[in-house]
Formats: C-alpha cells, structure tokens, sequence
C-alpha cells in the first residue's frame, strides 16, 4: 500500500491536501487517496471563477473501481485549473503531490485553515 | 380469484369459539336498515361451461384493434409487425427486463443490448447509444437532464409542438433543478426559427426539436443545429415516430448532441399506451454523462468474443442519491422485439416501408382537399401525419368511420387551444392501410 504524506502541507479526513502560498491554495488528492482509487480514468471539469465553500465537491474522480467525490477543503474562489490532469488523469495516480494538482484557490477565510490536520496528524490519522 | 365458502358447521365454530349464539347477533351494532335482507338481487349460479359461453358472446361485442384500421397516432403507431418476431418473442429465455446484476453472466442479454444499440447507432447516425429506457418521454427528459449536468446552466428551451406528453414528463423532472424551462412557439405548423433566435443565448443548456413535430411537419433540422451550437448551446432531437429515421436526415447528420426517441414503431404492439422503448443516443463525448451503462464488445481470457456492461460507475446502485439517473434498468423484451423486427425488415425493406408512409398519408391528404369537405391549415412539409381543417362538424365524422371500422384521427383542440385550429383532425397513415382502405376512408369523410 502506497501512502505518501509531505510535510508543510493541511490534510483532510476525506484525503485531500492543500498547500498555502499567502492566500493562494493548491488543492490535490493525497497518495492514499490514488493509491485507494486505482487507476484514474475520467474527471470532472472544474469550473474556473466559481465559488466554492469548505467541503463541497469541487469535481469527481472516476477510477476503474468507482466515482468518488473531491472535496475543497477551504472556502474561495478556484483561480486556477490544471487542465493537463483533465487531459490525462493518469497524471494524479503518478504525481498525486506534484503535476497531479488539480486547482488554485484565492482563500476568503484564514481561519478555516485550523480545523486541518498537519502531516504528522494526518499520518497518525491514517494509521488508525 | 378463488372464492371458499364457509361452511354451516365452521360457521357455528367460529361463532362458538368467539362466544356469540347467532350471526344476527355478531352483527347487532349494523342499523337494521341497511342490513340485507333476503338474498342479493343477482342471478342463480351458472356452470362454468355456460359461463364461458356467455362471456364469450359479450366478448364478441369489443372492437378488435385488429379489425380496425387506425387514423390516429400522435406519438404511438401501429407498424406492420413480422410473424416470426412475435413467434421468437415467446422464447422464455428471452422474457426478462432486468439487466442483471452479474450482467457477464448472462452474454445473451448483453449482446441483445449490444445489437440494438448498433442499430440505433446506425439508424440515428449517433456515435453512442445506451439500452433502453422506459419509453420516449423519459428518454427525452433524461436527455435534458443531461444537458443540465453538461453545460452547468439551468434554461432549457422546448418547442411547444414536441409530444403535450413528452413536454410534461420534461417538466417533471427537471422540477427539482428548478430549471427555466421556455415554450418556443410554432409557426405555419413548424417550429418558429425566429422566435428561437430571439430566445437563444449563451444560458441556454438545451434546445428540444421533435422530428417529424407533433402536427406530423419535418422541422429544418439543419438550420436549427446551425443556430443552436453558434450560442453554444446543445441540441436534442427527439423521434416520437421511429419508423421516420430510415427516410428522414438523421439527427446525428445535422449535428444533434443528443437524440433520443421511442422505438415502439420497431415491432412493438400499441398496447394500450405501454411498454414501449426509448432510445438515448449522443456524441461520445458525452459519454460520461449518460445515465445508464451500455453494452460493449471485448474478448474473454481465451481471445472470443465476448460482452461486457460497462459505463456503470455512475449507477444508482453504486452512487445512490449522486448516480446520474434513477435508470437501472430497460425493457429487453422490447430491445429484442425491435432487434428481430430491424434484423427481418433489413435497410431496405425499412426504407420502402418508411416511404411507404410518406406516400399513403400523402395520397390521403391529397384525396381530402380535393373533396373540398377539408382544407389545409398550414402549407408544411409532412411526413406521415397531417392536420386538416374539417367543414363537417368532426363529431358526426368521428361517429361515422367508427361504424366502418376506421379508428378516428385525433382532434387537436383537445392538446393546442387555439381558435385556428378548431374542427382540425391529426391524421396518421401508416403502411397498415393500403389503398383500398385509403379510398373508403376518403370516401366516408367526403360524403
């Protein structure tokens, strides 16, 4: 089993990581999450100057086991996409930390960042 | 239903067991007024072989859908139907509706699945095609909720002359997006395509096209699809009349994204309004929206032929209330009903056929006029249903062809009430009526 975590980045319970750049947020899946999913087949467009709030899907995964839900962990307006995964979602099974980013987000509440875990928090997380 | 008596002695028992001296007793708290009294005002008991004698006779009396030929069809046709599919239709192992849930197990049905969706593919000129669906209506309100889920806007524009019945099924189910959902208006019995301009722009997720349209009239696809995608919107085309597909331009040859139809002219009976077939095909990109799986070729572990479902990892069953439709399931039996008939009618013989219709309802027509007891209400293209405008009140000619065994066409008041199109019959002529029956029917209508 594949389960990768980098320091300096928030985690989710539901998988997600998310790196800060000021009050720009990169948001991609964890190595758990790609290596649960399997290979990834399709997914979602995601829509470029939408709003989104902390915990709404922002696209779906389609693996060859199953469709599942991303989730933003923080509240903004998403900035930036990667479109090279839309292309070629393989990408996120290979990169899940690097090229497999799948959007920017210009974050509205700082505050929301606290109720993330940290890396050792999400490795004792996923430990359990 | 089996109907036991009690007996005297389990009567006096039960009556025994629950401590009550009489039946008259149990029932005291019944006012005495509407008791029965006596015995039921009904005849003395019959043997079953008079029974069924008599049954028989009052039976006699029903009209035969069979002894009589339609004029009517407005959205379900009757078709000549091949005596070797009905005879194939009573294989057991072919009378299941469910596509089963270890769909590999059972390779008939999928392949069954497989063809069909070759023949659609093919006669709708559509890249991808899903089993079917329940019946044209919801196929045409998946299609537009479809549309939703791929363009992320909430305005569907549907013209007023698809099916009444299509149009509300489309309203039904779109309800809970809360959708704005625009009645395009018709003009000179088709489809008003400046009025659509006027309505379209870049919110739109969907325009809605039935062809042939209700009033029976072949809509200028083409021009429509042009318009349509230059705002970037999606175009659905709906076939209520199938048999239309082996004459008219394919949706998919004018650019439709979506086309979706009922194929009960494809060997399936009337009956009584259902089950029928909807087909939903699309432009595969589309794909992952589609609600539903599909049926796909592959070979097993040993280099065959073999089927597959695939596309289901949007199901219901794996993505409950996120699944991209409530479709689980198709009528088989009816995809198999078409398989056979498509497999014995052949391009051809579908083709002479489709024509066939486009001349018969052409010759009628062209009989009323003349008999100057009918007159046109639009001048429109046709392909094989028509209105006309009756001088004689329609009651009194629906009555007539009634007793000649003619099933009257549809009063159109009863679905569009307008003042122009007061006393006007939509006729439909199918391949069914020959011209012996055409001229009696002309003749009726014009005495």
């Amino acid at each position: 089993m594949s389960n990768k975590i980098m320091e300096n980045l928030y985690y989710t319970k539901s998988d997600e990581w998310l790196k800060i750049e000021e009050n720009i947020g990169t948001i991609g899946i964890t190595d758990y999450a790609q290596d649960q999913l399997g290979d990834i087949v399709y997914l979602e467009s995601i829509d470029k100057g939408k709003s989104i709030k902390k915990g709404e899907t922002l696209t779906t995964i389609e693996s060859v086991k199953a469709v599942s839900d991303m989730n933003s962990p923080v509240t903004g307006e998403i900035i930036e996409v990667n479109e090279k995964i839309e292309e070629d979602s393989s990408i996120i099974n290979k990169d899940p930390y690097g090229e497999g980013w799948f959007a920017k987000i210009k974050i509205t509440d700082q505050e929301e960042i606290k109720t993330l875990m940290n890396a050792q928090k999400y490795s004792e997380y996923r430990k359990e | 239903m089996r109907y036991i008596p009690n007996t005297e002695k389990q009567k006096k028992d039960m009556l025994k067991s629950i401590g009550v001296s009489s039946f008259e007793k149990l029932i005291e708290n019944v006012p005495e007024g509407v008791r029965l009294k006596g015995k039921l005002n009904i005849p003395e008991a019959i043997s079953e072989s008079e029974l069924e004698e008599k049954i028989y006779h009052i039976a006699q009396k029903n009209k035969n859908f069979y002894s009589m030929k339609p004029l009517i069809g407005a959205g379900a046709y009757r078709h000549f139907i091949p005596a070797a599919e009905k005879s194939l239709l009573q294989r057991e192992e072919l009378w299941t509706c469910y596509t089963p849930y270890q769909p590999e197990l059972s390779q008939g049905t999928l392949q069954s699945i497989f063809e069909y969706q070759s023949y659609l593919s093919r006669l709708t000129k559509m890249e991808i095609v899903i089993p079917s669906i329940y019946d044209g209506a919801s196929a045409t309100a998946e299609a537009a909720l479809m549309s939703l889920r791929l363009t992320h806007k909430n305005k569907v524009i549907v013209s007023t002359l698809l099916h009444p019945h299509y149009r509300e099924t489309v309203k039904t189910y779109l309800a809970p997006h809360e959708p704005e959902i625009i009645d395009l208006p018709y003009t000179e019995g088709l489809t008003d395509i400046e009025r659509l301009k006027s309505l379209l722009d870049e919110g739109v997720a969907a325009v809605i096209i039935q062809n042939p349209n209700f009033f029976g009239g072949i809509e200028k696809l083409a021009e429509i699809s042009e318009l349509v995608h230059s705002k970037k919107c999606l175009l659905i085309c709906v076939t209520a009349e199938s048999m239309s597909l082996a004459t008219l331009k394919a949706p998919g040859d004018i650019g439709a994204d979506i086309a979706v139809g009922n194929a009960q002219s494809f060997g399936m009976d009337l009956n009584y309004g259902g089950p029928y077939n909807g087909f939903l095909a699309a432009k595969k990109q589309y794909i992952r929206q589609l609600p539903g799986r599909m049926a796909g070729e592959t070979v097993d572990v040993d280099g065959k032929r073999a089927f597959v479902m695939t596309m289901r990892a949007r199901e219901q069953d794996i993505r409950r209330e996120k699944a991209t439709s409530n479709i689980c399931t198709n009528h088989n039996l009816n995809v198999t009903a078409a398989n056979i008939f498509l497999s014995l009618m052949g391009t051809e013989g579908l083709y002479q056929t489709s024509l066939l219709n486009i001349k018969s309802a052409h010759y009628l027509e062209n009989l009323l006029v003349k008999s100057r007891k009918f007159e046109r209400v639009f001048d429109y293209p046709y392909y094989n249903e028509f209105l006309l405008k009756s001088k004689t009140d329609i009651s009194i000619l629906k009555n007539k062809l009634l007793k000649n065994d003619f099933i009257p066409p549809l009063e159109i008041h009863e679905f569009y009430q307008t003042d122009n199109l007061k006393n006007v019959l939509l006729f439909a002529v199918t391949e069914v009526l020959n011209r012996d029956d055409l001229d009696k029917a002309a003749k009726i209508l014009s005495e």
